[in-house]
């Protein structure tokens, strides 16, 4: 479970940035919804109305947290890089990479790799992580493509099992 | 009576029962594993449901949310961490019975009070929900819009951490759920031109995000990765049943706390269960030494919590209001079968309403029986390094996620609501509140919308109407209650401040 935060700055932070959807709703409000014709007028034909409320809202709740937070005594902010925070940072690289590459040479292909890398990422030996990597992913296409019939992504080769 | 024959229909498919076997014996595996849960075994088994039949699925998706509701007491007896945050009372007594050479009773104990008060939980859900949704066929828009209001509030209201942090993250749920195309004017809202929004995000993708891949993040950053505890083998004799007979009063008292605070949006099992232990405490007899080992604890955190599944359901059925997190993940799960929780279930969907108490009921005599006869297996499942786990829990949400609709976009959704949900909990901002947010957004919206049309005089409609001021009057109360907790908090870290 994650620890509590103890960062006052994470908290400033990120408090304000929910300003962001705020700021966001009132410039497509202005721009693509006025162009629309739905920005104004009645509930009928106002569809600006209720999300320009709940942004009203929104940006006062980040206000009152972002002071109060800001108030708080200081914390320390040192950021200490541990192996396990590497890790997941990595991890979310690997995600991101993994989603890019997962269209152009499809889940037969790209899977595998993901799940040896994590696995090795996570400590295991590579003969070990090899075995469960192909058998993790050939398990889950077996399950997805034949009992729930789905069609994983096949990629620039075609790959997809052949029953 | 009318319901459950309905219902019948429903669930008595091969399929569907064993979807409920199955779903009860994922539950248990699940909340058997510290960190994981059963709103993580709704998330992950939730695009396995989409492709099963209506009756199947939602017979999957209870069973996974009764099993994993009861799945924690195992790991929380023998290792003293409760696989889940509902299971935390439960070792209060069930660590000290397993330290005494009685894992095996405490165990069995645990199960059997979990299935019994589920069922007293179900009996109250099959007896209350009608006449709830009865009472809401009163309801127009103005008290739809009130009851949003209200569910999301309670939610708020009940958040550990700071209210203004729930509230913050409900309201940016509900900001969430009016991307997409406008149901009034059919104008693109903050699609910014991408036609994969015309329909919103799909909640599965965010679900998934929030909940499972900051899940993993957070086990990628604890460590421990091949760590095994030791445990020696149990197994849990059906005799251990028979320990409950002492314990009749103790279990119907805890069972229907558990229904009542179930009910109550917001409550949910972690508070019925410490209640219930409490209650069950100032109860017990010279002789009962609660905290060291009475089997009275077991039977009173375990048989509340399970009757809050059950509790927990009356709302979310008859009002469309869910409790918590698992629940409203079971509410959106019902509206992309095609089903819409509230009164109209009952009047139009019978077959559906029955074919859940069924299943409900059903869920929780697999419980019975599955968690009995497989304690081994359980107690070797709390044996599984974290190393196989993560990457098990990452492949399921990518391809679960994927599977929904064929589409990698859903995919980026996923992994973008995964950092956000990193960073919401690190802040310590609640997640239950933004899922809650996102699936009751549409429903608020398109109410309050309606009651501003047909009303002459604006919003004045809203305190016109008699059970709409009074929800609206709840909704101000636990607003002034928001408030003077947050000054609270503010004051307690001012205080701490001056003393430092």
């Amino acid at each position: 479970m994650e620890k509590k935060s103890k960062s006052k700055r994470l908290d400033v932070l990120l408090a304000l940035l929910f300003l962001i959807p705020v700021a966001l709703v009132f410039q497509q409000s202005a721009t693509s919804l006025s162009e629309q014709g739905a920005a104004s007028g009645d509930a009928m034909t106002n569809a600006a109305m209720f999300p320009k409320m709940l942004a009203v809202l929104l940006g006062v709740l980040a206000i009152i947290q972002a002071t109060s937070a800001f108030m708080r005594p200081k914390t320390d902010e040192s950021i200490i890089f541990t192996t396990e925070l590497r890790k997941s940072l990595l991890l979310v690289a690997i995600l991101a990479a993994y989603l890019l590459i997962l269209p152009v040479l499809g889940y037969h292909i790209v899977t595998p790799m993901l799940c040896l890398i994590v696995l090795l990422l996570l400590g295991l030996r590579p003969l070990v992580a090899l075995i469960v990597g192909l058998g993790m992913s050939l398990a889950v296409a077996l399950f997805f493509e034949t009992a729930l019939h789905v069609i994983l992504p096949v990629g620039i080769f075609g790959i997809a099992l052949p029953f | 009576m009318e319901l459950l024959i309905s219902g019948s229909g429903l669930f008595f498919t091969p399929l569907a029962i064993l979807m409920s076997a199955v779903g009860c014996l994922l539950g248990l595996i699940i909340g058997v594993l510290p960190g994981l849960g059963p709103l993580m075994g709704i998330i992950l088994l939730l695009p396995v449901a989409f492709h099963l039949p209506a009756g199947a699925a939602m017979a999957l998706l209870l069973s996974i949310y009764v099993g994993g509701s009861c799945g924690g007491s195992i790991s929380a007896i023998l290792l003293r961490i409760p696989g889940t945050p509902l299971a935390a009372a439960t070792l209060l007594d069930g660590y000290p019975m397993a330290q005494k050479g009685r894992a095996q009773d405490a165990i069995g104990i645990a199960v059997t009070s979990s299935s019994l008060g589920g069922l007293i939980g179900g009996v109250v859900l099959i007896f209350f929900s009608p006449f709830l949704a009865e009472f809401a066929l009163n309801f127009a828009p103005p008290e739809i819009f009130g009851m949003t209001l209200l569910g999301l509030i309670s939610i708020v209201v009940v958040s550990q951490e700071s209210p203004v942090k729930g509230f913050i993250a409900g309201v940016f749920g509900l900001l969430i759920a009016t991307i997409g195309t406008d149901d009034f004017t059919n104008a693109y809202r903050f699609t910014f031109g991408a036609f994969n929004l015309y329909n919103g995000f799909h909640i599965v993708a965010m679900v998934v995000g929030l909940f499972a891949i900051s899940e993993v993040i957070f086990q990628v950053q604890s460590g421990g990765y091949l760590a095994k505890p030791i445990i020696g083998k149990i197994k849990a004799p059906f005799s251990s049943i028979k320990l409950i007979s002492g314990h009749l009063p103790n279990l119907f008292r805890s069972a229907a706390l558990g229904s009542f605070f179930g009910a109550l949006p917001g409550a949910g099992g972690v508070i019925s269960s410490f209640t219930s232990y409490a209650v069950a405490k100032t109860r017990a007899k010279p002789h009962e030494n609660y905290g060291e080992g009475e089997e009275g604890g077991v039977v009173a955190t375990e048989a509340a919590n399970n009757a809050c599944c059950g509790g927990a359901l009356i709302p979310t059925l008859s009002l469309g209001i869910p409790g918590d997190g698992s629940t409203a993940v079971l509410m959106g799960a019902l509206f992309l079968l095609g089903f819409y929780p509230g009164p109209e279930l009952f009047e139009h969907h019978k077959d559906v309403a029955g074919g859940i108490f069924i299943a409900f009921m059903a869920a929780n005599v697999f419980l019975l029986i599955l968690g009995i006869t497989l304690t081994p297996l359980f107690v070797s499942v709390l044996k599984f390094p974290k190393a196989y786990l993560i990457p098990s829990v990452l492949l399921l949400s990518i391809i679960g996620t994927f599977a929904i609709q064929s589409s990698v976009f859903d995919l980026w959704v996923m992994f973008a609501f995964g950092i956000i949900g990193y960073y919401l909990r690190r802040g310590g901002y609640p997640l239950a509140p933004v899922i809650i947010g996102a699936i009751l957004g549409p429903i608020c919206e398109s109410n309050f919308r309606r009651s501003l049309l047909i009303s002459d005089n604006g919003l004045q409609i809203f305190i016109e109407r008699p059970i709409s001021a009074v929800i609206l009057g709840i909704v101000s109360i636990l607003l002034i209650m928001i408030m003077v907790k947050s000054f609270r908090i503010f004051q307690k870290g001012r205080e701490r401040e001056n003393t430092i």
